[in-house]
């Protein structure tokens, strides 16, 4: 395989806080290609943010990357120099972070910010850069765009604000953007807008977009690729519409069953995955999920499942989807007493 | 929707409206007024759950305040057992905030953090005088806890040591408590994970069938509500735009409003391509005057007519209400 945009392999980050180390991420692995759209989907606190973070080393004191490589292009980031790294994050990596009212400095005015960016990465005067802006807001749909240039980031709702970071990201022409939640704090009938500028983009530029998000909705959307990540590991990956039509980790199961779908019956009862995440100071020593798993052998009590690629292009860590007796999704449903 | 009109209403909400005096910002001028509701009227039914969705700033949570009066209603009236809850005082009104409970959003904040999860439930049962007993009114907790899927033996732990859907939880149990007839839920899942978010969603389908409760549900998750509700609810710019049965709003959405909300919507399978309806801007000002159809400047099929008249919430058959010209035949 020739090389690719962004690699991951075997990325451990930890945090070592006052009660213990905690194993945010503890082993994730992926490939995004260029003009690939991959998305992350995972629950509150199961490292994709952390993960994000790691690629882009902004991690903070606690957080330590101990083990893994992070190659974009074929340049390690993880040994890269503080004068390199400024250099590559903004002009090669554009981040969208999630909530777009506190990414932006509120004390400054919002053409003020965007010119700083511009200068910081491009050697071009203060003019040019301000026209580069001006045409970049007018490029992510934001109304009378040199007026705009004037205005505080309070001045504008959310759904602006996150145009305005777009336009932002965009600006350098990056190979890659990290867009970490960009519409969870944004209505659907914004998010939907944002989500449409941010395919064109992509498509008229060719970049590679790493989405995280934990609304599957968005992913099959806008993603080629997508990761599903528990309690710090990857626990399945593959091409988007395979992990839909032939999910395979009982995790990623019972995440497509707790979604409530229009198509549902009024009133039905739900599938729930019982339990609770575990505690991340506790795990590493077996599968991370066997405690809230219906298909839980002796197995999976004792080591940690692999990443195997089980077809081509899928991915999954899960001891009984490696062996010959593969599980077949609903096998327990008829054992397991669902809880509410 | 036959059943419906021959029902008497457990909770008839007529022609509410909250506004909000902004302080001016020069001296001498006169405050401006927010709008963050406008002549709602809605029936609610016994033991069914009526959903109420829009986008933030619509007025959703204002309307669950008002009915349960943690806000001052302008004008309008709450009618509960035949009486206005608005005009009522003392002893009458303490009786009648016992059937209406609410549970909150934020399952962070709603909980006081200095409280046992004991303490916590059993506070509207003591401020209510309902068992005076210690003993008898800590067996009362340990049944709610029980009923709500919580475990007995943290009941002397504090809010910080439980997670975020155990939170909704105590949230639910202490709900529960005074045996409400209808409990306003503000956006109960919206803080939650999915699979947390599907337990907590199955408690609350299984306490309605025991308890014949009625809710009214407030969300912006229209995959949430569907779920959930006998009826639904759209609130646009504090105006009930469209009301119908769930399953029609979905098959047979009217008001332009809805029709773009549902596109809006992330498709559910990577195969499902969607038209979408696309509205120019965003939300208008609720501040200042109102003239005309709240949707007037974003809508696809805006007539002059919308630019003068405020629609009004009709009758188009088969009990669906709407507020837009576009389907009212005069």
């Amino acid at each position: 395989m020739s090389e690719s945009l962004l690699t991951v392999n075997g990325l451990k980050t930890y945090f070592y806080t006052a009660s213990g180390v905690s194993r945010a991420v503890d082993g994730v692995s992926f490939t995004l290609e260029a003009g690939e759209v991959m998305g992350i989907v995972g629950e509150s606190g199961s490292g994709k943010s952390v993960t994000s973070n790691s690629i882009i080393r902004l991690l903070p004191p606690a957080g330590k990357i101990v083990a893994g490589e992070v190659k974009f292009e074929g340049r390690d980031i993880l040994a890269m120099s503080k004068k390199e790294l400024q250099e590559f994050r903004g002009s090669d990596i554009a981040t969208i972070f999630q909530d777009p009212m506190t990414s932006l400095d509120p004390v400054f005015k919002i053409g003020k910010q965007m010119v700083e960016m511009i200068c910081a990465h491009q050697k071009i005067s203060k003019e040019d850069a301000k026209k580069l802006a001006i045409s970049a807001l007018e490029r992510v749909g934001i109304p009378e765009p040199a007026k705009r240039m004037e205005s505080y980031p309070y001045e504008l709702s959310g759904g602006m604000c996150q145009r305005v970071i777009i336009a932002m990201a965009v600006c350098c022409k990056p190979k890659f953007i990290l867009a970490d939640e960009p519409t969870t704090a944004l209505d659907v009938t914004v998010q939907a807008q944002v989500l449409d500028l941010l395919k064109d983009l992509q498509r008229e530029m060719n970049t590679s977009i790493l989405l995280i998000t934990h609304n599957l909705g968005v992913v099959w959307e806008m993603c080629d690729k997508v990761m599903v990540m528990y309690a710090g590991n990857t626990v399945e990956s593959a091409d988007t519409k395979e992990l839909y039509a032939n999910p395979l980790h009982p995790y990623t199961w019972g995440l497509l069953d707790s979604i409530p779908k229009l198509s549902d019956e009024n009133k039905s009862e739900l599938q729930t995955i019982p339990g609770t995440p575990p505690d991340l100071r506790l795990t590493g020593k077996c599968c991370n999920f066997y405690n809230r798993c219906p298909y839980m052998t002796e197995a999976c009590c004792q080591s940690v499942p692999p990443l195997v690629e089980v077809e081509p292009g899928h991915f999954v860590a899960c001891h009984r989807q490696n062996g010959v007796n593969k599980l077949v999704r609903n096998e327990a449903r008829g054992e397991v007493s669902c809880h509410d | 929707m036959t059943n419906t009109d021959s029902r008497q209403p457990l909770m008839r909400i007529s022609h509410l409206t909250k506004e909000f005096k902004l302080k001016s910002k020069r001296f001498g001028q006169k405050p401006q007024i927010l709008h963050a509701l406008s002549d709602v009227s809605l029936d609610v039914y016994e033991g069914e759950t009526l959903g109420i969705i829009g986008e933030s700033g619509c007025g959703k949570s204002t309307l669950g305040r008002t009915i349960i009066q943690l806000h001052k209603a302008t004008s309008g009236t709450v009618e509960y057992q035949s009486k206005n809850i608005f005009d009522l005082k003392g002893a009458e009104l303490k009786n009648i905030k016992k059937d209406i409970q609410m549970v909150f959003q934020d399952p962070f904040s709603s909980l006081d953090p200095r409280n046992t999860c004991e303490d916590i439930i059993a506070e509207p049962i003591k401020v209510h005088n309902i068992i005076s007993d210690p003993k008898k009114r800590q067996e009362r907790v340990l049944s709610l806890m029980r009923e709500v899927g919580l475990d007995v033996q943290h009941m002397n732990r504090y809010p910080h040591e439980f997670s975020g859907g155990q939170r909704q939880r105590i949230n639910v149990a202490r709900a529960l408590a005074l045996n409400p007839k209808i409990i306003v839920c503000d956006e109960p899942v919206s803080a939650l994970d999915v699979s947390i978010q599907a337990q907590v969603l199955n408690l609350f389908n299984r306490l309605q069938k025991q308890h014949n409760l009625t809710y009214i549900f407030i969300s912006h998750d229209l995959g949430v509500i569907k779920h959930i509700s006998d009826r639904i609810a759209i609130m646009y710019l504090g105006r009930v735009v469209e009301l119908c049965e769930a399953g029609q709003i979905y098959a047979n959405p009217l008001h332009p409003y809805t029709r773009a909300l549902l596109s809006a919507i992330p498709p559910e399978s990577p195969f499902e391509k969607k038209e979408r309806i696309v509205l120019k801007g965003e939300i208008p000002s609720p501040i200042g005057e109102q003239i005309g159809c709240p949707l007037a400047g974003r809508c696809p099929n805006c007539m002059e007519r919308c630019t003068r008249e405020i629609p009004t919430l009709r009758d188009v058959g088969d009990g669906h209400q709407v507020a837009c010209f576009l389907h009212h035949n005069d």
